[in-house]
This record gives structure tokens, sequence and C-alpha cells, in this order.
């Protein structure tokens, strides 16, 4: 079967973050869009509005911090929900930490809205990212 | 779009789960499974085979005296992986509990469960109720 329309709207979104496309992600996060972020480091809880959540894409990179997408393993997407299986590292200086990543989505229309993330290693991410 | 047919074969596991339905179970999940159990407690790890597999399952009936119990919230996929969204509820006999929102990701071929990861999304609360 084809991938669900939703399913490939979520994944233009994920090539754009993993390139650094940031007028890409724009266009592809709604205004009322809400990132609940996992773990306990200075840049996980919930971000409220399209600005607040490219807001902490922009500190993070002022921070030092570089998120690299290794793999986008699949992406598989519902009438409501998407969820896109990507391992990644998280780098600060001459540390990292990889981690296998599920994120959740709910799509409308092409748009993300809300976004949950979930790592197989979260404690080692938060000791990166501090 | 109509479901795909692998979300109806893992609402069937989930159902046959809920009952102890272990023919079904035995159906759905291929022999050389891999079950990559989620967290940091005694039943976290790789259970490598159907029958290994089985036998965690029995392990969480054991360890919750059976409270346990599985809303499905949305079940996604395509050919490759089924994803379900879920609210996981285990209880202890000693009064822990764990109540919370997981996901579950299986990889599927053939008609059967190949691999499955679990998340949580608060691993320090379902593993201090499993500790």
């Amino acid at each position: 079967m084809a991938d669900h329309p939703n399913a490939e709207a979520a994944r233009t979104a994920i090539e754009a973050f993993a390139k650094g496309d940031v007028a890409t992600m724009a266009a592809s996060i709604a205004d009322d869009a809400t990132w609940h972020v996992p773990g306990s480091n200075r840049f996980s809880g919930d971000f409220k509005g399209g600005a607040a959540v490219l807001g902490r894409f922009q500190q993070m990179g002022e921070a030092g911090l570089h998120t690299s997408i290794d793999e986008i393993h699949d992406v598989v997407g519902g009438d409501d929900h998407v969820v896109a299986l990507v391992k990644l590292t998280i780098t600060a200086g001459d540390v990292s930490a990889s981690a296998g990543a599920v994120w959740v989505m709910h799509v409308k229309d092409g748009m993300l809205h809300d976004f949950w993330g979930m790592n197989d290693n979260q404690a080692e991410i938060d000791r990166v990212i501090g | 779009m109509a479901d795909h047919p692998n979300v109806e074969l893992v609402r069937r596991g989930y159902a046959a789960f809920g009952s102890g339905d272990m023919d079904t179970l035995r159906e759905l999940i291929a022999a050389d499974v891999v079950w990559h159990s989620g967290g940091h407690n005694p039943l976290s790890g790789d259970f490598e085979g159907l029958d290994a597999t089985l036998g965690l399952f029995a392990r969480f009936f054991e360890v919750t005296g059976g409270d346990m119990s599985q809303e499905l919230h949305a079940v996604l996929a395509d050919d490759e992986h089924a994803v379900v969204l879920l609210k996981q509820h285990l209880g202890r006999p000693d009064g822990r509990s764990y109540d919370g929102n997981d996901v579950h990701v299986f990889h599927i071929a053939d008609g059967k469960v190949t691999e499955f990861w679990a998340y949580s999304e608060d691993e320090a609360a379902s593993d201090a109720a499993l500790a």
C-alpha cells in the first residue's frame, strides 16, 4: 500500500530538519503546535506555539548542540497520527549520545500540530545536553 | 484510507494477550522473533525466540498478578511496521502501579511479528513500578 499522505507530510518536515532547512520546517509546523520533549535536560518540556518550537531548535544550535538524523527508518501514518522511527545523535563539543527515537505527531492538512518524542537512551542524552 | 492489514494483525494480538490466548499469539509471532522489552528493570532486555517471548509475557502476568491492561489509542501500519499508541496500566500486589502513554513498534513480515520495541513516555516511572 502507498504511504498515507500524512506520512509524506511528516517525512518532508523530518528531511528538512535533517538538512537544517529551516524554511521548510517553519512551513510544516502549525502556529498552534505543541512540542512535548522528553527527558530532564535544559531543552526538555512542553513548547507551545510554532514560534516557541522553532525558537527551541535555534537555541539548541546557539548552545552548541547539534542533532544529526542518522537514519529515517520508517514513517508510518494514519488519519490522525504519524509515527516516525529515527536514529539520531546529539553532539555537544566532543561528547555525543545516540538513540533510537520514536516521534509521535498529530498531522492535519499537511501540518504538524502536536509532537511527542521518546528516546531509548534518554539518560545519556540528558547527560550530553545538560 | 482503509486500515492496513497489519493494523488488524496487531489488534488481534492485543485481544489475544488480554485474554491469555496463547494459541493466537503463537500464530501471530514468528518463531525467531526478537522482543526488545524497554526500560531498565528486571523485565527489560532482549528476548530471542517465541518461547522466550511468551515466557516474558508470563513473567508480566506473574509480577502484576494479572493487574495489567492496554487501552489502544491508535494503531498505524505500513507494509513493514505497525505502531501502537496505548495507555498502559501495570499494577503490583504491593500497591505500586504504572499508568502511562507507551508506544509499541512491531516489525512485521509475512503476516507475523518478527521484532518488537517498546517505548514509554515516562520510563523512570515504569521502571519504578517494575523494579
